[in-house]
């Protein structure tokens, strides 16, 4: 092989190499727990994550008319603050496994978007969940 | 005799057809003897009447209701609408699986034809013990895990129907079957190339399998541009593309064929990229494996949600096996492989190498990112999800040399580039930098500017290809412009469909530029005839009715909507977004309602409604550019491919004089 | 590449291998075993109310012998579905020695569950789902175990197969 070639793959191996590790150590978005996030705060400031507990019951406030939905994430041990703006989905429920994505904001998580499992042999989650099983939830939903 | 039994005993006899002609295709390469030969091409019509009774029959239960059948009793209902029932036999695990089979022996059946013929003595008997050895394993997947005639003692009267989300669209007839038509039929040309490999003959199996990967590929476009169409028109979310795991998984065999129909026109034209057209073919075989791996053993999580059944393992068996073979093959005679000419990088075959190349780099890229959750949870436990904004990321440039390289590689000639060429490249380039300056001085985004740009550099070298060759053939034949066009288009029918292709695939880049770029997207809870002021338009809602359908019931909130500026002209009229309940979803469907117009389109969804008084629904609209010429991209490429696949004019001879080679 | 290439087939196998593998809940313990179960009383569904009256109350019919209590539903597809003839056979070996009962959401599911695959155990239903927050039910199908001495002596969150089912019951034979 000449030098010349080479030279040519290794910049474009180093160009793709950027391009993708760089771009996925960027874009990844971590599935998280309100526990695991009070763990390790700071990781996961500013930046796409997917947080993922139970709507706390008696938290949820909608206002259809602003769109603007609030309620509270938990998983039994810590608990979240959530905003969002838009139709909470049809399955959205008090005591139901929800995952929501966005950013954290101070105190607050701004959700983008929020995602509750649509497949037929959706797993209600019920009361008396360990944080291992709410992990499991998460993964489920989406 | 039952269905269900007819179902269970033809499915048999296509798996003794299949392991017969695999028996006898192993006996005819053995012994070099053609009767062995000639019984293992009699075998492949049994498989495919065993297989499409099999098929017929499961229709049959459904059409007859016939609940005995297992499968019928959890996908079907006697409520389905016909159509319903008719697509049912691919709602489902054990009936895709089912069409998967007969598809494929269908393609051995075909190929079986060529055997002798076209398809040399040497060679066939290896390409039809492939084909044979896949529909063995469908076959006892079916037979030995997921039976589609597996019965029910006691047989409901009625059950659940299919998944509503495939009930909701018509695009679901259609989407899954050609789907299914481009992945069988990517293994055509994998079968030929393990047989050339086997018989160490490299050059003519290419001519033969281009028809077929381009056959295959056809309806993978197809495939995908409709299940665009039905995530568009059936979701809700106003796309139609979210590189999900499935969408994914449906992409990278297209990107490996694609780089496979390139090379193989430089190994036509000069014999040099054996190897990387092994390579490609093999690869693109096995993503069809990996697809319907990942989409069926739960590795990866997905939105499309297929119930994870007990195939994963033995897909996983079926991918490394192809790996393996197509990879140890090639390693065995990679030696005789060598090229023996020198390519130059501005050359035709340096560009459709170049091409192919980034074809690889987009299935390679598109993989990791698939993957990388894998490989994160396995090196640190953590669940994470790769972000569609990677995908994007990496996608841009890619697609921007992409389009670049497709207008350039048919402009250059084989082997070198001549004065002519430059001054082409020269027109190319102007036109690229014309239309992004006067994207960007029409304040459009830079992004959509350089698509702007890309398309019309594209344009003009398809134009400049087609003005030189009816110039040419015009003056040295002395006939008029017209009659030149259409006997170039008649006489070198290759060149012609690719260009349609490439104006099709150029159309598509533009219109997915400007369809990201430019999206309006709104939301407003509205009273009865409250009037809403969004997006130059004026809407109204009008009383919420309920309708009564066989399968469902929907709640439809009537739209009166008015155009009150330029832009939004067309939009107007009424529109019906509805939420279809269907008795065995806990959740109700949106149907949007979409309007499409030359630039505009208006997609309204309703969200929510009063569910005591009917006083007030949410309503989302989303506004999205371009869309339309998204669709009518697709169809420019399945019509290139068409004509590229159409018989050979009369008096066409091979190689004939391109317009400007 | 050449050389490689085996390497990258064998770490692709892996990888995926060790996706499909991946630990599931039910290797998750259930915070409610060794503790006494919780006590029910459902409505019996019709077809069995001439033999099991109108309602179930489980404490009544604990002690004497160890109890499988499943949860079914019929949106659940294809897991439930996939279950339910094991289950019908496990009670075929059992019913003798182990009390079988299956819990639907609505008495709907319990109708689709016998025009499926037929009547054996007595069902009922249970609309407000208590009976899952009390057992801290991760979903459907479920099973539980409960021993002669009243206590939850096992669960699993998943479709139990006809090894599953022996494996579970013989803990309390």
């Amino acid at each position: 092989m000449k030098p010349k070639h080479l030279f040519g793959i290794v910049v474009v191996v180093a160009a793709l190499g950027y391009l993708i590790f760089g771009g996925l150590g960027r874009n990844l978005v971590y599935f998280i727990t309100p526990s695991e996030y009070f763990q390790d705060q700071a990781r996961y400031q500013s930046r796409l994550v997917r947080l993922g507990g139970l709507v706390k019951a008696g938290s949820v406030q909608y206002n259809k008319e602003t769109l603007a939905l609030r309620f509270v994430i938990t998983d039994g041990v810590r608990e979240i603050p959530v905003s969002h703006s838009g139709t909470p989905p049809a399955l959205f429920k008090e005591n139901q496994g929800v995952v929501v994505e966005g950013r954290f904001n101070g105190e607050e998580f701004k959700g983008q978007e929020l995602l509750v499992k649509h497949s037929e042999d959706y797993k209600a989650p019920g009361a008396g969940y360990s944080p291992e099983q709410l992990k499991k939830i998460i993964q489920e939903t989406k | 005799m039952s269905a269900g039994l007819l179902g269970g005993v033809s499915l048999l006899a296509s798996l003794f057809f299949s392991v017969l002609g695999l028996a006898f295709s192993g006996l005819a390469y053995r012994f070099r003897d053609t009767r062995y030969l000639e019984a293992a091409k009699r075998a492949a019509p049994l498989v495919f009447a065993g297989l499409a009774a099999a098929f017929l029959a499961l229709e049959w239960a459904l059409i007859t209701h016939d609940f005995s059948v297992k499968y019928v009793a959890l996908h079907h209902s006697v409520k389905d609408p016909l159509w319903v029932t008719l697509v049912t036999p691919w709602a489902a695990l054990e009936g895709s699986i089912l069409l998967w089979a007969t598809l494929q022996s269908l393609y051995t059946w075909l190929v079986s034809r060529a055997a002798g013929k076209q398809l040399d003595v040497w060679r066939a008997p290896i390409a039809l013990a492939t084909l044979f050895g896949i529909q063995v394993f469908f076959v006892s997947v079916m037979v030995f895990m997921v039976n589609p005639f597996t019965a029910v003692a006691q047989p409901p009267l009625d059950g659940n129907g299919p998944n509503p989300l495939l009930q909701n669209h018509w695009m679901m007839a259609v989407h899954p079957v050609l789907m299914y038509l481009g992945f069988v039929g990517l293994s055509v040309p994998f079968a030929y190339a393990v047989s050339s490999m086997v018989v160490r003959r490299y050059q003519s199996w290419v001519h033969e399998t281009r028809f077929w990967t381009l056959v295959a590929w056809g309806f993978l476009t197809a495939a995908i541009f409709a299940g665009g169409w039905w995530s568009y028109e059936v979701l809700g979310w106003g796309g139609y593309w979210a590189f999900d795991p499935v969408e994914n998984a449906s992409i990278i065999p297209w990107f490996l064929a694609t780089a496979f129909l390139h090379t193989v026109q430089v190994q036509e034209r000069r014999g040099l990229f054996k190897a990387w057209n092994f390579s490609f073919i093999t690869l693109a075989f096995a993503a069809t494996v990996f697809g319907t791996f990942l989409t069926r053993s739960g590795v990866i999580q997905s939105v499309h949600a297929f119930a994870s059944g007990p195939i994963g393992v033995v897909f996983l068996g079926f991918l490394l096996l192809v790996l393996i073979v197509g990879f140890g093959l090639l390693s065995k005679v990679s030696a005789e492989l060598k090229d023996a000419g020198e390519i130059r990088f501005n050359s035709r075959e340096g560009a459709l190498l170049g091409g192919a190349l980034l074809f690889g780099t987009f299935a390679f890229v598109i993989l990791v990112g698939t993957l990388w959750p894998l490989v994160v949870e396995a090196a640190s436990g953590a669940k994470v999800s790769v972000g569609a904004p990677f995908f994007f990321q990496v996608s841009i440039p890619l697609g921007v040399a992409l389009l670049l390289l497709m207008g350039a590689g048919p402009v250059l000639p084989w082997r070198n580039a001549g004065t002519q060429v430059r001054r082409n490249l020269f027109y190319m380039g102007l036109s690229l930098g014309l239309g992004t300056g006067a994207g960007l001085a029409l304040g459009l985004s830079l992004g959509v500017s350089l698509a702007l740009g890309l398309f019309l550099y594209n344009l003009a070298a398809v134009a400049l290809m087609f003005s030189q060759g009816i110039a040419e053939r015009g003056t040295s034949l002395k006939i008029s412009a017209l009659q030149a066009f259409l006997e170039l288009a008649a006489t070198n029918k290759r060149r012609f469909g690719s260009h349609v292709v490439h104006v099709g695939v150029a159309l598509a880049g533009l219109a997915i530029a400007v369809s990201q770029t430019y999206r309006i997207e709104s939301e407003k809870t509205l009273r009865l005839s409250e009037v809403w002021n969004v997006a130059g338009l004026e809407v109204r809602l009008l009383p919420l009715t309920l309708q009564e359908e066989s399968n469902r019931q929907a709640i439809i909130a009537p739209l009166k909507v008015r155009s009150t500026s330029r832009l939004s002209w067309g939009a107007g009229g009424s529109y019906q977004p509805r939420l279809n309940f269907y008795p065995s979803s806990r959740t109700p469907l949106a149907a949007p309602h979409v309007r499409y117009s030359l630039f505009n389109d208006y997609y309204f969804v309703l969200q929510e409604f009063d569910r005591d008084k009917g006083a007030w629904a949410t309503i989302r609209l989303i506004v999205t550019p371009m869309v339309l010429w998204l669709w009518i991209s697709g169809a420019l490429i399945a019509l290139g491919t068409l004509y590229l696949l159409l018989p050979n004019a009369a008096g066409f001879k091979k190689g004939a004089t391109a317009p400007s080679a | 590449m050449r050389r490689f290439w085996p390497l990258i087939v064998l770490a692709l196998g892996g990888l995926f291998w060790w996706g499909m593998q991946r630990p599931d809940m039910n290797a998750l313990p259930s915070v409610l075993i060794g503790r006494p179960a919780p006590d029910f009383t459902l409505p019996v569904m019709f077809p069995y109310r001439a033999s099991w009256g109108q309602s179930f109350q489980l404490s009544k019919h604990l002690g004497k012998k160890p109890v499988i209590v499943n949860i079914w539903a019929s949106w659940c597809k294809p897991a439930c579905y996939d279950e339910a003839p094991h289950l019908q056979a496990a009670w075929q070996e059992y019913q003798d020695r182990v009390l079988f009962i299956v819990i639907d959401a609505q008495e709907q599911d319990g109708l689709t569950f016998i025009r499926l695959f037929g009547l054996a155990f007595p069902q009922v239903f249970d609309p407000l789902g208590t009976v899952g927050v009390d057992y801290g039910m991760y979903g459907v199908p479920e099973t539980l175990l409960i021993n002669r001495e009243d206590r939850v002596a096992g669960r699993h969150a998943d479709p139990l197969d006809p090894a599953g089912f022996d494996k579970l019951i013989q803990k309390v034979l």
